[in-house]
């Protein structure tokens, strides 16, 4: 028979390490029905029968929380056959507070306690067999993250399921109730319970009468319903007969019915509980549940007492003086800025690039030496490369003077007639581009330039294109299809694959940052910038995840509880450059900036302030207006990140962005050098030679004149921009495909965009409208067509300003435009926003206070009548 | 049209048919489970579970909070 084994316990305790620990890659995520916590559920490793269903993290099974109450409603109405109940050893004393819950109920529950080697570091010894004796359940030592114990913890759990009965009654002997009074009112409260409710469950539910439980009508409700049937199922196993077609509609009668007894029977119940509970509370001196939780807080510390022995108690731990530093008022912000700097400067500009350089110019390029002098073969290559480029110029002046430079005795007539051409290069020290002037002189000397032969210098290995080039030719394919293969799909999807190596850096600093608990301070540390804002730090939370995907990012935003914090939550979220984002920061760093330092972090810190910034200007309407939720969180003990878990985290995370590729960018990247190749010339549709025909730039053309004040007005960069919507890597493919493939694109695009112009390019990209698949979520969190509508033309305009301040005031400070009518537009937009940003917020009256205001100005007009 | 250009095609439609359909698929998984089309197509659950596990941890606890003060360890 199956088993369920349920996994319950505190937040940070290990539990999603312990699910993964359990049920190793058999695992899955769905939604929870009717509520909006995730559920995970997987396989149990080595034994397929066993499902391993993974809680929400909950402090208690009060019904407090919505992930409160989504356990315990598990619990009650799916009753799984064994709780695995994780406890973090290094806060035992918080964490029996849910295990005294659990173990009433009437469900075999095994105490797994987890960080046992931190435990055993801090010199702290934890005595199990005395804790099993005080809580009467099975306990096992374990340590999720360093695999330890769990097989252990596998064969108890099933153990427990095999041994039901004995295991509940053990657990019910052992009840935390022990001072006389309260244990005697329980007794009572439970012979008050009707007859089918006075079963292995009775003592938890007449904790929930005597706490006056809230839910209580929904949970005799659900425990009538199991004793219905229970009975139901008993009837028809002793006659042995099944009636399929009258067998629904009883049940729905019987449900009717339970609910409305359910009812009654609550009313009843209370109206006898209220004198018991009353006399109790007045002896006491204090309310029902605080009495009920000052008997557990109790008995778990005369546990403590005796099954904890601790080597430094009163001492501070490692976390708390690493934490001293890192969250202190002062330090914790530079600190936070210098690491996201770090991570985005090794991932983007010196780890990632080494790599991401040879993945471009090697793997995806013409070549890569395995062994040999590529320092001289570079040098040559580049030689060649602008030797090409003068030859290109200077035919091209010729040809324009009427003179063809493939008739013999063309150098002679250039030089005749004076002809010049010239071409803009790239300026690595100066930064900027320059012309280049090719004379007849020059042109000669470029002439003399032959292509390098990469074998002479060294063991060389050729590049995917290359290699799919000759396979090409050797089938004879068409040449068009040779254009589709080469300038299309490997052109694309080799630019975006190329910057794999970076994003494997990325993943790993941000796996690394996660595992040793740095993250969570993050989400503290911001929330005190966020509050002095009027801000919620849990907005971070969403934020954060987005680091890594827009989607699970704003899926992560249905936490919040207001509804205006949620919406402006998932407005803002996307603002943060998701994975997909890096490689077109990249890509601009690589080509346009010189791989220059800023870039990376600047991007990063860039939708950090427009989200700040959005989240004051957003408060201050009254769509968003209100207090902001208080934001309570727990620090993880700091550890050693374990290098299975982050290696795991950086390849998953790569492998969805290799996957996603091979797909969406292969389809996107065909369509791309299609209509960029196809278009209506003189004799109809067909292949055009000039992409300034093509359909794309049609296409483009259409909106570039949206762009024309940011200062990327081109056809070929709105449809990128364009096609970056399906995806937001289609950005590289695109400027790919249209800038030639693998044939020193770079070049092209650092010679079709000034620096002004193509940060402003970066910016917009980074800050407009998320990819489709987040677009989605959007619509999905939102729940409303108007909302996703509104929030997709706020990311918009938001990017379209800020593209059009950093043209403008960017420009103007290098010398890349003069003043003109935008600048003073993006003058005025920039006052306008710095008042709103500083203006206070308008002073709004909530419903009731309007409504109390009124009240009171009637009364007085009424007295003065 | 030379036989080397039929099979290049025949690779390339097979290509694109075996992306289409996975991402039929994903969205078949995506209505069946209740999960997000983009989430049934990602297939990287155990980081993004460990990031939203981490969510819920850090939202878990924050009814009834009013006495203490934001951003306070508990």
């Amino acid at each position: 028979m199956a088993t369920t084994i349920a996994l319950a316990g505190n937040p940070n305790t290990g539990k999603t390490t312990l699910f993964n620990a359990l049920t190793g890659t058999n695992q899955f995520v769905g939604n929870w029905p009717g509520v909006t916590v995730e559920k995970k559920y997987g396989k149990l490793r080595g034994d397929k029968d066993a499902q391993i269903v993974d809680l929400p993290g909950i402090y208690s099974l009060s019904p407090y929380t919505l992930e409160e109450l989504i356990a315990r409603t598990y619990l009650l109405e799916e009753e799984p056959d064994v709780i695995i109940n994780i406890v973090d050893g290094t806060n035992l004393e918080r964490n029996l507070y849910l295990t005294t819950q659990l173990l009433e109920l009437g469900i075999p529950v095994v105490l797994a306690v987890n960080l046992c080697d931190i435990v055993h570091k801090n010199g702290d010894t934890i005595a199990l067999k005395a804790l099993e004796d005080k809580l009467g359940c099975t306990v096992i030592e374990i340590s999720a993250l360093k695999n330890r114990g769990i097989e252990e913890l596998a064969k108890q759990a099933l153990l427990a399921h095999d041994t039901k009965e004995e295991r509940v009654a053990s657990q019910t002997e052992h009840s935390c109730f022990t001072t006389k009074e309260l244990a005697g009112a329980l007794d009572v409260l439970e012979q008050q319970l009707p007859a089918p409710l006075q079963n292995k469950r009775g003592r938890f539910l007449a904790v929930k009468v005597f706490e006056r439980d809230e839910q209580l009508v929904e949970l005799l409700s659900t425990e009538l319903k199991r004793s219905l049937n229970t009975l139901r199922a008993t009837i028809s196993d002793a006659s042995d007969t099944s009636r399929p077609s009258g067998s629904s509609s009883t049940g729905l009668a019987a449900q009717d019915s339970s609910s409305e007894a359910a009812a009654s029977e609550a009313a009843t119940l209370k109206l006898a509980a209220e004198a018991t509970i009353k006399a109790l509370e007045k002896a006491a001196d204090d309310d029902s549940e605080s009495i009920i939780i000052n008997e557990r807080y109790a008995f778990i510390s005369r546990i403590i007492d005796s099954v904890l022995i601790q080597k430094n108690a009163g001492k501070a731990r490692i976390s708390d003086r690493i934490d001293k530093v890192v969250t202190n008022r002062v330090l914790a912000l530079p600190l936070f800025a210098a690491v996201m700097f770090l991570v985005y400067f090794l991932a983007v500009t010196t780890v990632g690039t080494l790599v991401t350089d040879w993945a471009n110019d090697g793997v995806f390029g013409d070549g890569w030496f395995l062994a040999g002098n590529a320092e001289g073969y570079g040098e040559a290559a580049r030689a060649f490369e602008e030797a090409s480029l003068a030859q290109e110029a200077f035919e091209g002046a010729a040809v324009e003077a009427g003179l063809d430079p493939a008739s013999s005795g063309f150098l002679v007539q250039a030089e005749a007639e004076s002809i010049v051409g010239s071409y803009e290069a790239y300026d690595d020290e100066a930064g900027t581009n320059e012309l280049i002037i090719v004379d007849a002189a020059a042109y000669e000397e470029a002439l003399a330039v032959g292509e390098p032969d990469p074998a002479a210098f060294g063991v060389w290995v050729p590049g995917i294109p290359v290699l799919f080039k000759n396979l090409l030719v050797s089938l004879d394919a068409a040449d068009w299809v040779q254009g589709l293969v080469l300038d299309g799909i490997i052109a694309g999807i080799g630019a975006v694959l190329g910057f794999v190596p970076q994003m494997l850096v990325l993943f790993l600093l941000l796996a690394l940052l996660e595992q040793c608990g740095y993250m969570a301070r993050i989400a503290f540390i911001l929330d005190r910038v966020f509050r002095r804002f009027g801000l919620s730090g849990k907005s971070f939370i969403p934020i954060l995840i987005g680091t890594g995907c827009g989607v699970p990012g704003i899926m992560s935003s249905r936490t919040i509880e207001k509804q205006n914090d949620r919406r402006m939550t998932v407005m803002t979220t996307t603002f943060i450059p998701c994975s997909a984002k890096l490689p077109v920061i990249a890509l601009f760093a690589g080509a346009i900036f010189g791989g220059a330092w800023w870039v990376g972090p600047s991007a990063y810190f860039l939708g950090i302030a427009v989200i700040l910034c959005s989240g004051i200007l957003l408060k201050k309407t009254r769509f968003f207006a209100g207090k902001a939720a208080p934001f309570l969180m727990e620090l993880p003990a700091y550890h050693l990140p374990t290098p299975s878990l982050v290696l795991r985290s950086m390849w998953e995370r790569a492998w969805s962005f290799i996957k996603r590729a091979g797909t969406v960018v292969l389809i996107a990247a065909m369509i791309v050098w299609f209509i960029s190749g196809f278009g209506f010339a003189a004799n109809g549709f067909g292949m055009v030679e000039d992409s300034d025909a093509s359909l794309l730039a049609y296409l483009g053309s259409a909106l570039s004149w949206i762009f024309i004040p940011l200062g990327f007005g081109s056809w070929e960069a709105t449809a990128a921009s364009v096609t970056g919507l399906i995806a937001k890597e289609n950005l590289v493919s695109t400027f790919a495909v249209l800038y030639g493939g693998s044939e020193s694109w770079y070049l092209t695009m650092q010679l079709s965009f000034g620096l002004a112009a193509a940060y402003a390019l970066l910016a917009f990209n980074l800050l407009c409208a998320p990819c489709f698949a987040a677009i989605g979520a959007i619509r999905r969190e939102m729940n409303n067509a108007k909302w996703t509508a509104a929030a997709v033309a706020y990311q918009c305009a938001v990017a379209w300003i800020v593209g059009l301040w950093v043209f403008q005031f960017a420009g103007l400070l290098t010398g890349e435009l003069a003043v003109n009518p935008f600048t003073f537009v993006a003058a005025a937009s920039f006052i306008a926003f710095l008042y709103l940003l500083l203006r206070p917020a308008p002073a709004r009256q909530t419903k009731a206070a309007a409504a109390q205001t009124r009240t009171a100005a009637n009364a007085k007009a009424a007295d003065a009548a | 049209m030379s036989l080397g250009t039929i099979a290049v095609l025949v690779v390339l439609a097979a290509l694109v048919g075996t992306s289409i359909y996975k991402q039929l698929k994903a969205r078949a998984r995506a209505k069946l489970t209740g999960i997000s089309p983009h989430c049934a197509s990602c297939g990287g659950c155990s980081s993004c579970l460990q990031a939203s596990s981490r969510a819920h941890s850090l939202n878990a606890y924050t009814q009834d909070t009013s006495t203490q003060s934001s951003g306070s360890r508990l």
